[in-house]
Parts: structure tokens; sequence; C-alpha cells
């Protein structure tokens, strides 16, 4: 039997504040002690991981160590998998809600956002539509490219990532990217209590280091467990969509579809194709929009709404 | 009097400026000290508290370190390219002044690339290059380039030392101190002026003219090349390159001449550094900062016209003076068109003019090499929609500023103590008669 | 059953809200427990929770919560574990496969109870599941695969029956989430088929799982089965380690113009030195002679 809850909680951390939650009440500490008898070697929690062969198979956390790749499993990849992301503009509003889970899954402080919010105007005869952005993981990376010590990689899988044990902090790579995906650590990160304990991986960037690069990363940590990654399960409106472009499917939590008929039906395109940079993050165009541009002002303070306005040349 | 006697007589008189620094001199190295010390507390700060300390954040992550590492490298090209070539060319009347020339060059190189540790977020893992280093880099390039130019530099200065070593060592009247004559002893390689020796070393000199002209242009291409293999506007340019050496000779060219007036005002070498090599100089100058007039007419021509959106955002950045517009036509009409005047046009033509346009002519480049990467970085594709000021436009902070005054201070300090090792003017070449009867200097 | 389910809401809103005008701040409020029953594929059984209170008119999820899970026949009752919530107020508890459980005649009866504490009463919930299986059978014939599923349940005698016109949903395992590719509803006999998409990609074998679901149902909860077969396209999908700009090895040509620049330039290096040499071979020589 196993206990399985979201929080990700040790078998210890859930006794512990299962007592202090339960006191009182009318559950006692031994009718709970009489049902765990023998579990306690084991973490109890169990864990889904993707073996290097592909397969997604269940374990129970304390016998995984591989989870995140770290060393050479991390800059090779996950075999067979080419992960792609669809971004449905009709739906955003600028909930920053996969702002905000982003930052918290990667203990980033307020400012420092591996996903970006624009507000797009391609021109002054077209309306405004808010535009997330995070690192679009080309498959031709000009930031791998100027890398002097191959401290950021493409993998097999698609993802782009920084080892920030390697990084000497040139930062060359946020001058080649043509679309500002990455973010310098120009002081010591604070860390939280909360973050990801376990040593560095540059699947999970955590803990981050002063003086080196470091950008949104498609959540490697994530997949091998077959679990989405937070900005997807954040968003409200179903914007994000991810998934394996060799399995043909992709999803936003609630619905999974066949990546090749998104992209068909609803011509998507890629940010910026005449670069070159064959991103692997498609945006749907923002037609017959859910939202007018307007709701995404809300929780905005003046400064930025006045910004947003100016950047898109909004007079009203 | 024999050659040689001729020359251990010049070398006394030459040596007369330096053997006793001035209470100005001391005063001097004291201040430039007390600069590179201060720098040195800059330095400690941004260590332990990060790049925080700087006017560098996500969008513009490069600033003046760059601008003064470009800057120091383009100086360099006085040795390598002045030097150089009139040393193949056998211009007779380079020799009082290519020591000067190899001596920009040599402490130039030394400093520059420091600014590129500056500008790294981990200095500490500078070693990573050669670990793990990736060929296709231009940053790798650079590593790889500037370090060879370095080792090629410091031997073209050397060799064209060992004459004058050799002098030092044989020099019977100067107070030279035991140890230091060990020194010039060991420098000077049993050299004695024998005929295979002198030819062999000719051959060396030849040799290193040679090779120091097509590395200094490598190294500076190398160096545009940071910029032009990336996709940005006003960067991703097919003439960065060329456009960068011309920039560098034509500043490198300029400091020489800011150099010799120093030199001539400072230790009494009017004898030595004549009017004449200033004119000369000056022209050289002259052609230069037409070719590089050409080449800022010609690049933002061609982008002007070409009108593509991005690109357009970073030159009208440059051309409205509410933003750096004043700059802008300050370095690419004044730092041109004012050294072009002083040297070009007789009348004004004297060795003050002369001078003051080269200031002119160093200032700018400084200036215009700020505005090849500031503007550029503050302009990202997707716009900048950070409402806070400092992520939006840079400014340099007093830690950046005091940096590069440190830079500055270590190059004159440098020189300073350079020139008490060695004889600024190369004796030995000058008390050669003349294979010809051209102008070497007025003394001659 | 439906009645009662209707009669059951229709009473937790009455209470919910007469509760609303009275309320005051210290007053506790009842929260509502929604319980699910799922049997997943690999055998395991899921009892999965939401737990919420009505605030201010506004439903809110009650994170951190305890519940404990127990199941029961007239008998006995065992119980089964503690949760916790989570953030949104959810809360799963999986049992695994060969745990012997209470049963009754036709199925499982779980209770799910919250404690209280100051601000929330003590409440509980109980979901009565009867055991209902699936079973999968794959045809191939002339290039048409075709996915068979029965819903079954064991009648008073122990017989398996069909259970007709219950929805099936059939699926394809991905690697986060099920793709669906079709729905269909049992006939009298408790089966229904499906025909298998042509384009479906498997792995480099052409396996794909197939995962049928009979989805949330009153009686039966959530059934799930799943079948492995190599009915899916062949992946081919190999990164090539090439030389690039974007590798680990750079381009051929870029190897060779630094080698030959190089040793160009410190060839010339090690000539001056040997030069250097040269003449001080020369002077020593002069020197003693």
């Amino acid at each position: 039997m196993k206990q399985k809850s979201n929080k990700k909680t040790s078998r210890r951390n859930f006794l512990k504040s299962s007592i202090t939650v339960a006191a009182g009440t009318v559950l006692g500490g031994s009718l709970l002690a009489s049902f765990t008898k023998g579990e306690t070697k084991e973490s109890g929690e169990k864990t889904k991981l993707l073996t290097p062969d592909g397969q997604l198979v269940e374990v129970d956390k304390s016998h995984c160590h591989e989870c995140p790749g770290t060393g050479m499993a991390a800059r090779q990849g996950l075999l067979n998998k080419k992960m792609v992301m669809v971004i449905d503009l009709a739906k955003c509003r600028n909930a920053r809600k996969c702002v905000q889970e982003c930052q918290k899954m990667h203990n980033l402080p307020p400012h420092k956002e591996w996903i970006r919010l624009y507000l797009m105007r391609d021109s002054l005869l077209t309306a405004p539509y808010w535009f997330p952005k995070p690192c679009l993981h080309c498959n031709n990376p000009p930031c791998v490219k100027v890398c002097p010590v191959g401290a950021t990689f493409k993998r097999t899988d698609g993802i782009v990532l920084i080892d920030n044990e390697r990084c000497i902090g040139c930062k060359f790579c946020m001058a080649a990217c043509p679309y500002s995906s990455r973010v310098f650590n120009w002081e010591e990160p604070v860390l939280d209590k909360n973050s990801k304990k376990g040593p560095y991986s540059p699947e999970t960037s955590v803990p981050p280091r002063i003086g080196t690069v470091s950008k949104c990363d498609f959540c490697p940590d994530m997949v091998r467990k077959g679990e989405l990654p937070s900005c997807v399960t954040a968003c409200p409106n179903g914007v994000y969509f991810y998934g394996d472009q060799n399995e043909d499917a992709v999803t936003n939590g609630n619905e999974t579809v066949r990546f090749s008929e998104l992209i068909h039906d609803r011509s998507a395109y890629r940010f910026m194709e005449e670069l070159g940079t064959e991103p692997s993050v498609f945006y749907l165009p923002p037609v017959d929009r859910a939202f007018d541009y307007k709701v995404g002002f809300e929780g905005l303070s003046d400064e930025e709404i006045a910004l947003y306005k100016k950047e898109a040349k909004i007079t009203d | 009097m024999s050659q040689q006697e001729i020359a251990q007589q010049k070398l006394v008189e030459i040596f007369a400026h330096f053997g006793k620094p001035s209470k100005f001199s001391k005063g001097l190295f004291i201040f430039l000290i007390l600069i590179v010390l201060f720098a040195f507390y800059a330095l400690i700060l941004q260590m332990t508290r990060g790049q925080i300390v700087t006017g560098m954040r996500d969008y513009v992550i490069w600033g003046i370190y760059e601008v003064n590492f470009i800057f120091f490298i383009g100086i360099s090209y006085a040795g390598a390219m002045i030097s150089g070539i009139l040393h193949l060319l056998h211009v007779e009347w380079r020799k009082p002044i290519i020591r000067i020339a190899e001596m920009i060059t040599v402490i130039s190189v030394l400093i520059g690339p420091l600014y590129v540790l500056l500008s790294m977020g981990r200095m500490d893992r500078f070693l990573h290059i050669f670990e793990y280093g990736r060929i296709q880099s231009p940053i790798v390039w650079d590593v790889i380039a500037i370090t060879t130019y370095l080792t090629c530099s410091i031997l073209f200065l050397y060799l064209a030392l060992i004459r004058d070593y050799a002098l030092l060592r044989d020099n019977q009247e100067l107070k030279i101190s035991s140890f230091r004559k060990k020194i010039y002893r060991k420098l000077a390689v049993t050299y004695h002026e024998l005929p295979l020796q002198k030819k062999l070393l000719n051959r060396g000199l030849s040799v290193m003219s040679a090779i120091i002209i097509p590395l200094a242009v490598l190294v500076h291409s190398v160096l545009a090349w940071i910029f032009g293999m990336t996709i940005r506007p006003g960067w991703h340019s097919t003439i960065f390159a060329p456009y960068f050496v011309i920039a560098a000779v034509f500043s490198g060219t300029a400091v020489l001449i800011i150099a010799m007036w120093i030199f001539r005002k400072y230790y009494h070498l009017e004898e030595y550094i004549t009017e004449k090599h200033f004119k000369y100089i000056g022209l050289i100058l002259l052609v230069l900062a037409g070719l590089y007039g050409y080449f800022t007419f010609s690049e933002y021509l061609t982008v002007w016209y070409g009108s593509e959106t991005w690109e357009l955002e970073v030159i009208y950045k440059l051309f409205d003076f509410s933003d750096y517009g004043a700059w802008f036509y300050l370095a690419a009409f004044a730092g041109v068109l004012i050294p072009m005047l002083f040297t070009g046009i007789p009348f004004f033509r004297n060795i003050n003019t002369i001078t003051i346009g080269a200031v002119i002519a160093v200032v700018c480049m400084w200036i215009k090499r700020y505005l090849i990467i500031v503007p550029t970085l503050e302009t990202p594709l997707l716009p900048n929609q950070d409402y806070r000021p400092e992520y939006v436009h840079y400014h340099a902070s007093w830690v950046e500023w005091s940096l590069t005054a440190g830079g500055v201070a270590l190059f004159f300090l440098f020189f300073m103590i350079f020139i008490r090792f060695m004889p600024i003017i190369p004796v030995a070449d000058i008390s050669e008669v003349p294979e010809n009867k051209e102008f070497i200097s007025e003394k001659l | 059953m439906i009645l009662k389910k209707i009669f059951q809401i229709i009473l937790v809103l009455t209470v919910f809200s007469g509760f609303n005008r009275i309320a005051r701040a210290d007053e506790p409020v009842t929260p509502r427990i929604t319980a699910t029953y799922a049997k997943l594929s690999d055998g395991t059984k899921r009892i999965s929770i939401a737990l919420s209170a009505r605030q201010n008119d506004k439903r809110v999820n009650i994170p951190d919560a305890a519940l404990q899970i127990i199941a029961q026949n007239e008998a006995i009752k065992t119980i089964l574990g503690n949760v916790i919530t989570n953030q949104q107020g959810k809360a799963s508890l999986d049992i695994e496969p060969g745990t012997t459980l209470p049963r009754d005649q036709d199925g499982y009866t779980f209770m799910v109870l919250f404690g209280g504490n100051t601000k929330l009463d003590k409440t509980s919930q109980s979901i009565h599941a009867t055991e209902a299986f699936l079973e999968i059978s794959l045809n191939e014939k002339d290039t048409i695969k075709t996915i068979t599923a029965r819903v079954i349940k064991h009648n008073e005698k122990g017989e398996k029956v069909g259970i007709p016109d219950v929805p099936v949903e059939f699926n394809v395992k991905r690697l986060f989430c099920l793709y669906p590719i079709g729905n269909e509803k049992t006939d009298s006999l408790g089966s229904c088929s499906l025909e298998f998409p042509s384009t479906m990609p498997g792995d480099k074998n052409g396996k794909v799982t197939i995962v049928v679901r009979m989805p949330d149902n009153e009686t039966y909860g959530t059934v799930e089965e799943s079948k492995d077969i190599n009915w899916g396209t062949l992946l081919v999908y190999k990164v090539k380690p090439i030389r690039g700009l974007g590798d680990t090895d750079a381009p051929l040509w870029m190897v060779y113009t630094l080698l030959v620049l190089l040793t160009g330039v410190w060839l010339h290096v090690v000539y001056i030195i040997v030069l250097v040499i040269r003449i001080n071979i020369i002077g020593k020589k002069a020197i003693k002679s």
C-alpha cells in the first residue's frame, strides 16, 4: 500500500504533519501505526521514472538515483524523445501563473523570469496579444554554437541545458540568443527552504550559482518522472501543450492531442523562423481569441500597464 | 669614433634623462599606484558581491569592460602595424620611434585581456577554457589569437632590444647595479655585433615583422567576430572584421603620436623625435582616418538604406539626439574630421595640433566602441518590457569606471617601469650609418 | 442510487446555505468530501478525494487536512491509511493489487473520514463500488486492427455477465497522458469495439500501450485495463553525432584551418628562439677564440 499525495512530502514529513494536523481529532496515532508496519524502510512515495531505453516505470523514490539525471546522462538526453511545446496564443490572458509556478519550482526570485510575457503588436493596424516566451530550445541554437566551454549544450531529446558548474559566465550565449531567453545570476542567489534538495543537475537547474547563466530548462527532471512541467499544469487556460514529438502527442494536462494535427490544423508557426534557429516551441496564432488583451492588465501595477501600453503603442 | 663608441655615447645621453626619477615622476608613480589600488578594491568588491555591482544587467550584458578590451587591443596596433610595416619597407626614419610603438603593443596586450576576465561572471573558472574549450566559439579563437599575439609582440620587442642590451652590458660610464648588469648580460645573449650575429638578428626581425602584421589583423578580426557572429542589429555585419582592423590601426597610430609627444616633452628627446616624425605619422593617421570614415559611412548607409525594422531601431538610437545622437555625431564626425583637418592641411599641421588631433581620435574611438556595444544590447529582438530602468538602459557603475581608470593607470605604470630597464630610443639602430641618405633624424 | 445522490447534494446545499446565513467567523463549517474510486490497469485501486468547504459563497479547497480512509463491510472495518490534502485540496490513496479488503456481495465500501478542527466540523463520506472488470481482445484482419473491450461483472452465482450501455474510452498511452482514440458504448452483451488508427506512432518496435477505461461510473467507479501490442508505426529517431557549430566536435575544416594557422605562427616563434640561441652560440665561440 502506498500513500499518495501531490504535495511531495517524504514519509517522515508526512507522518509528522499528519500527527500535528490530526492531533486532537478522532484519529489516533496508534491506529495509524497499526497500518504502516514494515513500510518505513522505503520512502513510501512512488515516482515514475523514464529508463534510458524510454520506458516509464514506477519505482520507490528511495531507489531513484538517476532522477534527475546527472553527469553524462544529463548531457545526452532522454533516448528516443524529442520534446516539443505548442503555445496557444488565442487562450493567453497574461494570468502569469506559468511564470509564478516556474519561479517557485526553480527557486527564482520575483524578477528573475524564465518565462517572459510580452504584449506584442505586430503593426499598428493589428490588435495586441499576449505572448508567453519560454526558452525556445532551438534545434540550431545560436547560444550553443558560441559557448567557449560547452557549458550549454543541445541534447538528443531537443532540450538545451546549461551546466552551471562549467559555465564561466562570459555571457556570450546571452548575446547570441535572439530571443532574450537567458538570465544571469548577478548576485549570490538566495535559496529558500522549500527548494529541491539533492546534488546539482543541469536538469533541475537548482541550486543556481552566482556568475552563471540560467534559463528555462524544459523540465527534463519532470519528463523523467512522466510529469508535466509546472508552467503547463499551472496555466488556467490550457495555453501550453507539451509532449514528445516522436509520440506525436502533446498535452496541456486536460486534453491530449496529436501534435502533427494540432500544428497543421491551427496553422502553427515558429517565432522568427527566418533566423534559422528552428525552435522546438510552436505558436498557435492568436485568432478567435478567448480574452481581450485588456484582461491581462488585471493585477498589474500602473507602471507596468503604462509600459506595456507604450511598447504596444496602445493610446487609449 | 667607431660606431660602438657613438652608440655608447648616445646611450649615456639618453639614459641621463631616465637615470634619476624626478619629483614629478615620483609623484605621478604614487598617484598611479593609488588609482590601481582603488581599482583593486573595486575588483575585490565585484568578486565578492558578484557583477551586481556593475551597471550590467540581463539585457546589456557587456559594458565598458568590453569597450576597454577592444580599445586596448586596438591600441596594440601601434607596434604591430606601424613598426612592422615600416620595418619591412626599410623606412629609415622609423628607427627612433619603433621602441615606443612596440612597448605600447606589449603593454596594451597585457592589459586588454584583463577586461575579458572582468566581464566574466566566474573569473575563477577561466581555466575551463583550456579544459573544455570548443574551437567553434569565437571566444576560444580570441584566447588562442591573443596569447599568440602577446608572445609574438614580446619576442618582437625583445629581438629589437638585444643590441641595446649588449650596449648596456658593455657600458662602463652608467652606474648600473651589478644585479641589473647580470640581467642585461643574460638578455644580451653574448651579442657582440659580429657580422653573422647581426645577419641572424636582422633576419629574425624581418621574420617577426612579417608575421606580426597578419597576426594583428587576425586578432582584431577575431575580436570583431565575437560580435559579428551573433544575430544582432549593428553587429551582424560582414564588414565588421576589416572595420575593426582599420579602427584599431587608427587608434593605435593616434596613441603612438600621443606617446611620442609625451616622451619628447618630458624626457627631452627633441633631437631624436622630430617634427618630421609627427608629420609622417600624421600622414599615416590621415589616411587611416579617411579609411575609417569610409568604413563607417559604408556600414551605416547600407543598414539605413536596407531599413530592416530591427536594424533601424539601433540606427535611430544612434541618430537621435535624445538618445545617443550627440555621442554618435561626436565619434563618427568629429573623431574623424578633426584629426584629418590637423594632419591633412599644412596650415594647421604642427606637433601640437597633430597631437590634439590624435587625442580627439583616441577619445572618439573609445566612444565609438561604446556605441557599437551598448545600443545594440539595449535593442533586443523581442521588445524589452522590463519596467526596471536599470534593466533597460545601461549606465556604467563606479566599479566599472574605477577599473577602467585602473587599467589606464596600469598602462602608464607599466610604461614608467619599462623605460627604466630599456632604452626608449633604439640606440644601436640609430647610431648606424644609414644605407641610403634618407632622413633618420635631425641629429644625423 | 441517483436519487440518493441528488438528495445528498440537496441536503448538503441546504445545510451550507443555511449555514452561511447564520455563520459567524468562529463557527465551524462542515466541509464537503468528494471521493471517487478507480481500478487501474495494473490492478491498483485508487481512491481520490477532494476536500472543500463553502466560505463567503465561494467554494474553497482545503489544503493540509488529514483524512482517514476505511474499507468496511457489515463485519469488519479496516483502516487503509491516512492522507493529507495538497494545495488544491486533493489527495489520493493507492491500494496495491493483492491487498485483501473487506468486501460485500458485489464490491467494496470505502469510508473517508475527516476529523475536523476548530474551524471545520468533522465529517465523513462513504462510497460503494461494485467490482467490474474489463477484458480487452485485439484482432488484426486484413490490416484492419480492432480493439474489442468487454465490461463484465460477476452475478450472484459468480458467473461473468456483460454490463450493457456503459461508455467506454479507448486510449493510447503517451508520455504524460492518455491520448483518446475513440469513445464507444457497450452493447447488450457488454462489449464494444473500435478500429485502431493506422498512423499511431509506437516505439522502435512499434509497441503501443492501449488503455481502455470505463470512466467514472456511480456504481462501478472507474475501471481501466491496458494491453501492449506492436500496432504502432515504427519509430526511427537517430541523432547521429555530427561535427557542427552546435556540437561537441568542430567541423573538420575548422580544425584544419586552426591547426594550419597555429603551426604556421608557432613554427616562426620556434624559429626565432632557435635564432637567438644560435646568436648566443656564435657569441660564445667568438669569446673563446
